[in-house]
């Protein structure tokens, strides 16, 4: 049988590091991240 | 949203969807093979492998350089859109509370938008009631050129830079370098992997491209808060390892233990979050396969905090397991 650890016992690192495009609070006006999100888009031209 | 008799009686044209749709295809097909956006293609293709952001960036203020061309191409998008008000430009609308550009280029190395923020726009956001907000540094190289400026005011920041052993507890805090009026015409440029800067004001609208390079990019982005300046958090800036992470996930929740295998290669990740994140669902699917690589990770791992966990990890479930000696066995 395997031995399976359940994975909130397992130690997290201290550095949270959340997915791609998640962020804790809202933005001031700061538009460089606003461009951080333009992935993954396929277009026309 | 064109809604009511204009977009049913669209609808029921069949011939009508249809000349859209052919206008639209024949606007890209001339501007996919005009030299505007040909030769930019055939540039990045040309760049040496490993190219730095200052080669691409060169290749940005090309294209934002040929302003007749654009011009151009604007005017037949506007063109089009008057005559068939369901005209559908062949670029993705960008477009959020403050802005709505067009993305004109979107390649892997280079994307270039076109954007507009309105005054008002910028106003309504500055005046909501709003909670906590944050200073983002998105660990790209990215270049701002202002075509109009808006007699705007911008405060510029700079945060320890970020790195591929970033650790959160070191962050430190973000510092105001400086303040003052942008000009039409100016081009800002922010290195997010310390650099960023806020619109603190502005009184009329500002019409800007926007490059954004993602050679030599940081492995995350990071947040800092707007009032203390402090550190609160970070996200990853490589959207395919955070798919691959979310992917990992779901197998072990759906209990794919034939999986394993593959998963195991995504510890190979030069993301030090990503190989943590793998190894607690490998250990979670089948730690005693997983002890192996925990091991190397206590030892190797580039990164202090993953070399910790690993190490924790180890003390807590695996104390009474003998260290193996000599090759490791192959599960295949």
């Amino acid at each position: 049988m395997k031995k399976k650890i359940d994975i909130i016992a397992i130690p997290e690192l201290g550095t949270s590091v959340g997915m791609h495009g998640s962020a804790k609070q809202s933005p001031v006006l700061n538009l460089p991240v606003l461009a951080a999100v333009l992935v993954g888009i396929i277009i026309g031209i | 949203m064109i809604a009511g008799a204009v977009l049913a009686a669209w609808l029921a044209d069949a011939d009508g969807q249809k000349r859209s749709h052919v206008a639209a295809e024949a606007l890209a097909r001339h501007w996919i093979r005009h030299p505007l956006m040909s030769e930019v293609h055939d540039q990045l293709k040309a760049l040496p492998a490993n190219s730095g952001a200052a080669a691409i960036l060169d290749i940005a203020r090309g294209f934002m350089d040929r302003q007749d061309d654009i011009a151009l191409m604007m005017d037949a998008l506007v063109s089009s859109a008057a005559s068939d008000p369901f005209f559908n430009p062949p670029f993705h609308p960008v477009a959020n509370d403050v802005y709505a550009g067009l993305l004109l280029l979107h390649k892997p190395e280079l994307s270039i938008l076109l954007g507009v923020s309105a005054v008002d726009m910028v106003a309504e956001r500055k005046t909501e009631t709003r909670g906590a907000t944050s200073l983002i540094f998105n660990g790209r190289t990215t270049l701002f050129r202002y075509v109009k400026a808006g007699d705007a005011t911008i405060s510029f920041w700079e945060a320890p830079p970020i790195a591929g052993d970033f650790v959160a507890s070191q962050a430190g805090k973000c510092r105001l370098i400086e303040r003052r009026k942008i000009k039409d015409g100016e081009e800002i440029l922010t290195d997010g992997r310390y650099q960023t800067f806020v619109i603190e004001h502005v009184t009329g609208d500002m019409v800007f491209y926007q490059a954004t390079v993602r050679q030599d990019a940081a492995p995350l982005s990071v947040e800092y808060d707007s009032k203390t300046l402090s550190f609160i958090g970070a996200s990853s800036t490589d959207e395919a390892t955070s798919r691959v992470q979310m992917m990992v996930s779901m197998l072990r929740t759906m209990e794919r233990d034939d999986a394993f295998p593959l998963i195991e290669e995504a510890l190979a990740s030069p993301h030090f979050y990503t190989r943590w994140h793998i190894m607690r669902e490998l250990l979670a699917m089948d730690a005693d396969a997983a002890l192996p690589a925990l091991r190397r990770m206590a030892a190797n791992d580039p990164h202090p905090e993953v070399r910790a966990a690993a190490q924790q990890t180890l003390e807590m479930f695996f104390e009474d397991e003998p260290i193996e000696q000599g090759p490791v066995k192959c599960r295949a």
